[in-house]
């Protein structure tokens, strides 16, 4: 368990700068108790959470509680970056949430068999974004798996 | 002249060069074209000696006439007799000598063949047959009788000459009968024909057919009757029945397509007739007597051995000879015929002779043979068309799947277009709330309208967007159908829809449904649909009363949902199915959701009506299986 002072830290992996703009809003609007952190991409993504060149700085890039994964990415994609998450017992008590515009079923089915806690689409508002990141508080406070009941609003829930 | 029908040449100068016509060139055969411009020493080397002294008779000026004149001509690698008549006649030239002369000549070879054979087998003929042949003169007196009736009277020819019948004592009537008959062929000149019973003075006793001919001299008058006489049978209708085949036989031989031979077996000599010679390439000379092996030859070599063989057994123990082969003949034409026979043994069982005959069944055989090709070729034309038809079969097969995988490919396509249509579209539709939001104060109530409508027509569109995935969805999608209790069902998804409520809607479910055989998502869809539409068609200011039913037929559930709405012209009652039809514009929505529950309905193998008058509300029948 990481040490209940310290503050929360979700790793959001989005290429679109304009979901990273609006999502990086919400959590200041809400006034989230934590930090956002964007990479661009999956590739950036295993880079951060493995601590490689400047994320070693862990100070400047804390460890996060929670990771949000995009799905359509270059590099290395959202499932990509599940499975690469999952194949690592360091990050077995992180809680990984799908954020997609994708609710194709073939997308929810593989991001369930891969892992992933949650599968969330995209808010289509700024309400909706504004939900999501309550809701992304109060699962922070959580801090560790399983979510497996945990009430996301919006959620897609596995087939 | 070279085209007159007539063999003429015109040999020309002392050296007898040749030009003639075709029918000239006919008979020089194989001489012919080479023979063209020719001198007569290198054209006719084999009959030189015999035509120089006409050619120079005939080029010193003289007419010289042939008369039968035996000239034996090589044509075609072989020296025959040849006979020829005809003429030499110089042609003068105007210096009063002689250029060449003109031959016009006519080949009597077959003329002279058949007067030498006629001459040759005339009494050897009529003393070797079986028939009486003799003749009368005016007073009907023997002149000439043949050894079988000599036989008969057991009389020698000078016997018999110069007597008639009353004197060879004949009984009275009949000789009475007979020299009557005489003297009327030679008043009428024409044939008589009559038949008797006759006992000869040896006590044979027959049965006798004749017929007296005239025989005219050469003022036309009748010189000598001649006669034939035959013993017949006594049974008659045989007889006719023997002629009639005799009749067929003659018309078969005289086709060319009968031969007949007599094998002697003991001396090994076969005798022919003219088709059998043909058959196998036999010469009519030697026709009247060649050996076995001789016959053998012409028969093909792969049929050969086979008939050899035949033979063989049949001389060692056997009586029908019946063999099918195939001969060649001069010309290396192939013919099939068919061979019967029966062979003759003496008392004490050897092998005498065999006669028989040969039937040309070529015509047969080759019919025959078109029939097991047709057969072969229309065997292979099925197999051929079985094996198209299995290649099309499978291409269809394939092509058929390429088809559905480029459907899928299709509708992945277009599922995905509409996703990635939705991005932006939210994307739009934050910004402008969040331009409101961020930027409220700087910004006056115009501007604030404007952004109001962006993001009210952002959702209209995401809603349509939503609603086509959700119609690509039922579309595409497996719909495996399951039982479905409606009394359970459908309370829980009204449930689920709180903007029902909201609506202060009134919705019935009428006494107790049955179980059917569905899919809940697609059902979902239809119920959902249809009643959102019921609450929000209504006339300003009224209440939606909305009646759930069900009814069941014929194993079909047959599902109403009733409104009170504003109802649906008649005219409309097809189109409101169709995909994006609007029927007010003054009602929000997308015009997708009939699409959506017409297809699902269908999806899960029912069908969907409607009843409906403006103003008076409008009935949604649809039906699924019941549930067993």
């Amino acid at each position: 368990m990481t040490a209940p002072a310290s503050p929360s830290v979700i790793l959001y992996a989005e290429d679109s700068e304009d979901d990273a703009f609006l999502m990086k809003r919400a959590f200041a609007r809400v006034g989230f108790p934590g930090r956002l952190v964007v990479v661009p991409h999956g590739l950036e993504a295993t880079r951060y959470l493995s601590g490689e060149g400047r994320y070693a700085d862990r100070v400047a890039y804390p460890f996060p509680q929670l990771i949000l994964l995009d799905i359509k990415m270059p590099h290395l994609n959202g499932l990509d970056v599940l499975h690469w998450l999952r194949s690592r017992n360091a990050f077995d008590d992180k809680p990984v949430l799908m954020l997609t515009s994708s609710s194709q079923e073939s997308d929810v089915r593989a991001a369930y068999a891969a892992g992933a806690d949650s599968y969330l689409v995209k808010p289509a508002n700024l309400d909706l974004f504004r939900e999501l990141v309550e809701d992304l508080a109060l699962l922070c406070a959580l801090k560790t798996r399983p979510l497996a009941r945990f009430p996301l609003r919006g959620a897609i829930v596995a087939p | 002249m070279l085209s007159a029908a007539a063999p003429m040449a015109v040999i020309w100068g002392a050296d007898f060069r040749l030009l003639y016509n075709d029918p000239y060139g006919e008979i020089i055969q194989d001489k012919h074209p080479s023979a063209l411009g020719q001198n007569g020493a290198r054209v006719f080397p084999e009959i030189w000696e015999s035509v120089f002294p006409l050619f120079q008779r005939a080029y010193g000026g003289e007419g010289v006439v042939l008369d039968d004149i035996s000239l034996p001509l090589k044509r075609g690698d072989v020296v025959r007799e040849a006979y020829f008549s005809g003429s030499y006649n110089p042609i003068w030239n105007d210096r009063g000598g002689v250029d060449g002369f003109l031959a016009v000549i006519v080949e009597t070879t077959p003329r002279i063949a058949r007067e030498r054979q006629r001459a040759d087998t005339f009494d050897t003929t009529l003393s070797a047959i079986a028939d009486f042949a003799y003749s009368f003169d005016r007073e009907g007196r023997f002149l000439y009788v043949n050894k079988a009736l000599l036989d008969l009277w057991g009389m020698k020819l000078e016997q018999a000459v110069g007597k008639n019948f009353f004197e060879l004592n004949y009984p009275e009537a009949l000789a009475e009968r007979l020299q009557r008959q005489i003297q009327d062929v030679f008043e009428h000149k024409k044939s008589v024909r009559d038949e008797t019973p006759y006992v000869s003075p040896l006590g044979a006793i027959g049965h006798y057919e004749y017929i007296f001919s005239p025989v005219f001299g050469p003022d036309g008058s009748v010189i000598v009757v001649a006669g034939s006489t035959r013993e017949i049978s006594t049974r008659k209708r045989l007889e006719r029945e023997l002629r009639d085949v005799q009749n067929r036989m003659e018309a078969a031989l005289s086709a060319g397509s009968i031969g007949t031979w007599e094998w002697n077996v003991e001396t090994d000599e076969i005798v022919a007739d003219r088709i059998l010679a043909q058959f196998f390439s036999v010469s009519p000379e030697e026709s009247k007597g060649r050996t076995f092996a001789r016959y053998l030859e012409a028969i093909h070599s792969e049929d050969r051995e086979r008939v050899r063989q035949k033979i063989a057994e049949l001389l060692a123990h056997g009586t029908a000879y019946e063999c099918e082969y195939r001969v060649i003949d001069v010309h290396g034409g192939v013919r099939w015929v068919v061979a019967r026979g029966s062979l003759q043994r003496d008392s004490t069982g050897k092998p005498v002779s065999m006669p028989g005959m040969v039937l040309d069944i070529t015509e047969r055989k080759l019919l025959e043979q078109r029939v097991q090709e047709t057969i072969r070729d229309l065997t292979a034309t099925q197999l051929a068309l079985e094996k198209q038809a299995g290649a099309l079969e499978s291409l269809v097969v394939e092509r058929t799947a390429k088809i559905q995988e480029t459907v899928k490919e299709l509708e992945a396509f277009s599922y995905s277009v509409s996703h990635d249509l939705r991005g932006p579209l939210r994307v739009m539709q934050s910004f402008a709330q969040a331009l409101k939001e961020d930027c409220g104060d700087e910004i006056g109530p115009v501007a604030k309208d404007y952004i109001r409508r962006i993001v009210a027509a952002a959702s209209r569109m995401d809603r349509i967007i939503q609603e086509v995935l959700v119609y690509s969805r039922i579309a595409r999608t497996d719909l495996p159908l399951e039982r479905i209790s409606l009394d359970e069902f459908m309370p829980s998804l009204l449930d689920g829809y709180p903007s029902f409520h909201d609506s202060a809607a009134e919705i019935v479910i009428e006494g107790t449904l049955p179980a059917v055989l569905g899919n809940s998502a697609a059902l979902t869809q239809c119920v959902a649909n249809l009643i959102g539409n019921a609450t929000k068609f209504v006339a300003a200011g009224a209440r939606p009363h909305i009646r759930i039913s069900a009814r069941t037929e014929n194993s079909r559930v047959y599902i109403s949902i009733v409104d009170n709405g504003i109802g649906i012209p008649k005219e409309a009652h097809e189109s409101i199915f169709g995909a994006f039809y609007r029927l007010d514009s003054r009602y929000e929505g997308t015009g997708i959701g009939l699409s959506i529950v017409r297809k699902a309905v269908e999806r899960m193998g029912g069908q969907i009506t409607v009843e409906s008058q403006v103003d008076r509300g409008s009935t949604f029948t649809f039906d699924l299986a019941l549930a067993p």
